[in-house]
C-alpha cells in the first residue's frame, strides 16, 4: 500500500523537522500550484486592480501566514484521508474551474482552485487538521471573487446611506451641495464617487481585514469576537462616509485632479488601515471599560 | 510512490487547466472598431441635423468605468427644425465583451443618479426590408425632468433584451468560439410641460439613424444578419 502522509509526516517527525517535508507530495503540490499560479494572474489582472478585490494580495499573503502557522497543529492531528471525498470533490471543482476559466467567469475559476487547494490539504493531513483550524480556510474563501452583481445589488441601498450622511452632515455645515441617488454636485463639479452603478464595493474587503484582526487579537474568546464581528458592517460604513466627506472637502478646496488621485489611492491599503484602526478603537474602548483582571494561572 | 488521491489531484489540475484552455474562445469577431463612431454616423439624417454641426463632447474621466468599458462614444444632440423637435442619441461602442467588462444597461444606473423607472416595455424597431430591431423603451423622471429612451443592445451578432440575455449570448458566442464587440445605442428627448410622450419622435429619429449610415456600416449598430438584409434589399 502506497505511503500514507501521516506515516511520511510522522517518520519526519521523528527527524526533529518542524515543518513537514513536502517533497514526497511533490507531484499533487507542483499540480496544484500550476493552475492556481494561473488563477492567480488572472485575479491579479481582473480582480485586485478593482476595488471589490483590492484585498486580493493582502489576503493570499496574510492567509498563507496563517496556514503556515497552524501546520504543526495540523500535523499533529493528522489522519489518513478516505479517496472518496477528493473524487467527489474533483468531480465538484473540475467543472466549475474549466468553465470558469475558459469563458471568463473568475468567480467559478477562482472557487474550483479554492476547492482543490482544500483538498490538497485534505490530503497532506486528513478531515481532523481542517476542521480544528478553519480560520484560514475561510479567511482564503476571501481570495474568490464575489459576481459583482451580487454585491452591487446586496449594498447599494448601503451606499445610498454614505452619500446621503455625507452631503447631509456638510450640508449643515453649509457647503453647496447637491445629491442625486450616488451622484454628488459641489460647486462646479460632479462627482462620481465610485461608478454610480455600483454599491458599497469596499464592504467584501473590509469585512476579510476586519476579521483578520479579530482572529489573531482575539481568537481565543469566541464570544467577544462575535461582539466585534457585529461592528464589521458599521465600521465599513463609516469609513466610506469619512472615505467620502474627505473627497467632497478635497474637490471643494482643491478641485477635480486633485480629487481623482485622492479617490483611486485610497480604493485599497489607506481605506483597510482606517477601517483597521476604527476597529482597533473600538477593541480598546470596549476592553478598557469592561476591564476584566487578567486570568490567574494555579501555581 | 505517489499515493493515488495525489496523483489524481495533480493530473486533474493540470488536465482541468489544459482543458480550459483549449475551450477558451480566441478569435475576435469585430464588426466595428476601424471606423471612428463621429465619422461613422452623418450629420444629416433625413430631416435631422446634428445641433452646432457637432459632437457634444463628454470629458473622459481616466480609469473610470466608461473609459474601461467602451472605446468609442458618441454623443450627438439632433434637431428637426420643422416641428422642433430634439432628440439625444448616445452610442457607445466596446471591443472585447467580457462577463465582468460589459455594456451597462441604462435601467441599471438611472436609479443610482437619481432618476425613477416610470415606465419600461419591449418592443419592435421596423427599419425596413422586412426588418425590426428589439428595443427597450422605458421614461425616467427625476423631478420635473421626464425624458423618455429607447435603446437597443449589440452582443457579438445578437441584440439582447434584458441584462440576463446580454449574459447567455455572450456565454452563447464564448461557447462558439468567439469574442465578439459590443454596441449600445440610446436615443431619447426630455417631455415637454404641455405635451404627451415622446416615443413618436425618437422612433422615427432611430429609424432614420439606421436608414442614414452607410450601406457596409450598419452592422456596427445593428449586426451583420439585419445589416446584409438591407443591403441586399437597397441593391
Amino acid at each position: 500500500m502506497a505511503d500514507t502522509p501521516e506515516m511520511t509526516v510522522d517518520a519526519l517527525a521523528g527527524q526533529g523537522a518542524r515543518m513537514p517535508k513536502f517533497g514526497v507530495h511533490w507531484f499533487m503540490l507542483a499540480g496544484f500550484a500550476v493552475m492556481a499560479v494561473a488563477t492567480i494572474i488572472t485575479l491579479a489582472q481582473q480582480v485586485w486592480v478593482m476595488e471589490i478585490g483590492s484585498h486580493g494580495p493582502i489576503v493570499l499573503a496574510t492567509g498563507l501566514w496563517l496556514l503556515f502557522q497552524q501546520l504543526g497543529d495540523m500535523k499533529a492531528r493528522a489522519m489518513p484521508p478516505a479517496t472518496w471525498p477528493v473524487v467527489l470533490g474533483l468531480l465538484l471543482a473540475v467543472p466549475l474551474y474549466i468553465f470558469g476559466r475558459a469563458y471568463d467567469f473568475i468567480s467559478l475559476e477562482a472557487l474550483g482552485v479554492f476547492i482543490v487547494g482544500v483538498l490538497c490539504v485534505y490530503t497532506l493531513y486528513g478531515p481532523r487538521a481542517i476542521l480544528h483550524n478553519l480560520f484560514p480556510f475561510v479567511y482564503l474563501g476571501f481570495l474568490v471573487p464575489p459576481p459583482g452583481w451580487m454585491i452591487t445589488s446586496a449594498t447599494m441601498p448601503l451606499q445610498e446611506l454614505v452619500s446621503a450622511v455625507s452631503t447631509g452632515t456638510l450640508q449643515l455645515a453649509g457647503y453647496p451641495i447637491i445629491r442625486e441617488g450616488v451622484t454628488i454636485y459641489i460647486a462646479q463639479y460632479q462627482l462620481l464617487v465610485e461608478d454610480a452603478c455600483s454599491g458599497m464595493n469596499s464592504i467584501v474587503g473590509l469585512t476579510a481585514i476586519s476579521l483578520f484582526y479579530i482572529y489573531v487579537m482575539h481568537q481565543a474568546s469566541w464570544r467577544y469576537s462575535l461582539l466585534l464581528m457585529c461592528m464589521i458592517l458599521p465600521v465599513a460604513i463609516i469609513t466610506n462616509i469619512m472615505r467620502v466627506m474627505t473627497l467632497i472637502l478635497l474637490t471643494y478646496y482643491a478641485g477635480d485632479e486633485v480629487a481623482q488621485g485622492f479617490l483611486h489611492m485610497t480604493a485599497g491599503i489607506l481605506l483597510f488601515a482606517v477601517a483597521l484602526g476604527l476597529i482597533f478603537l473600538i477593541d480598546a474602548i470596549i476592553q478598557r471599560l469592561f476591564a476584566r483582571p487578567a486570568p490567574v494561572t494555579a501555581t | 510512490m505517489i499515493a493515488r488521491r495525489e496523483l489524481l489531484i495533480g493530473a486533474a489540475s493540470l488536465a482541468a487547466l489544459g482543458v480550459a484552455e483549449a475551450l477558451r474562445p480566441r478569435t475576435v469577431i469585430a464588426l466595428g472598431g476601424d471606423v471612428p463612431l463621429s465619422d461613422l454616423v452623418p450629420s444629416r439624417l433625413g430631416i435631422w441635423s446634428a445641433h452646432n454641426g457637432g459632437d457634444i463632447i463628454v470629458p473622459k474621466v481616466e480609469g473610470s468605468l466608461a473609459d474601461k468599458l467602451y472605446s468609442d462614444q458618441l454623443t450627438r444632440l439632433y434637431i428637426n427644425d420643422e416641428v422642433s423637435e430634439a432628440v439625444m442619441i448616445v452610442i457607445a461602442y466596446g471591443g472585447a465583451q467580457n462577463d465582468m467588462l460589459q455594456l451597462h444597461r441604462p435601467e441599471s444606473c438611472y436609479p443610482a443618479i437619481g432618476f425613477t423607472i416610470i415606465d419600461h416595455r419591449f418592443a419592435a424597431l421596423p427599419i425596413g426590408a422586412g426588418q425590426h430591431i428589439p428595443v427597450v423603451e422605458l421614461t425616467a423622471k427625476a423631478g420635473d425632468r421626464i425624458e423618455d429612451i429607447v435603446y437597443w443592445a449589440r452582443v457579438a451578432e445578437d441584440l439582447p433584451l434584458t441584462m440576463s440575455a446580454q449574459r447567455s449570448d455572450l456565454l452563447k458566442t464564448a461557447m462558439q468560439g468567439f469574442i465578439g464587440d459590443g454596441a449600445l445605442v440610446r436615443a431619447s428627448a426630455i417631455r415637454r410641460g404641455d405635451g404627451g410622450d415622446k416615443f413618436a419622435p425618437v422612433r422615427s429619429f432611430l429609424q432614420d439613424l439606421v436608414a442614414g449610415l452607410p450601406a457596409d456600416q450598419r452592422k456596427v449598430l445593428i449586426g451583420t444578419q439585419r445589416g446584409d438584409a438591407l443591403k441586399t434589399a437597397a441593391a
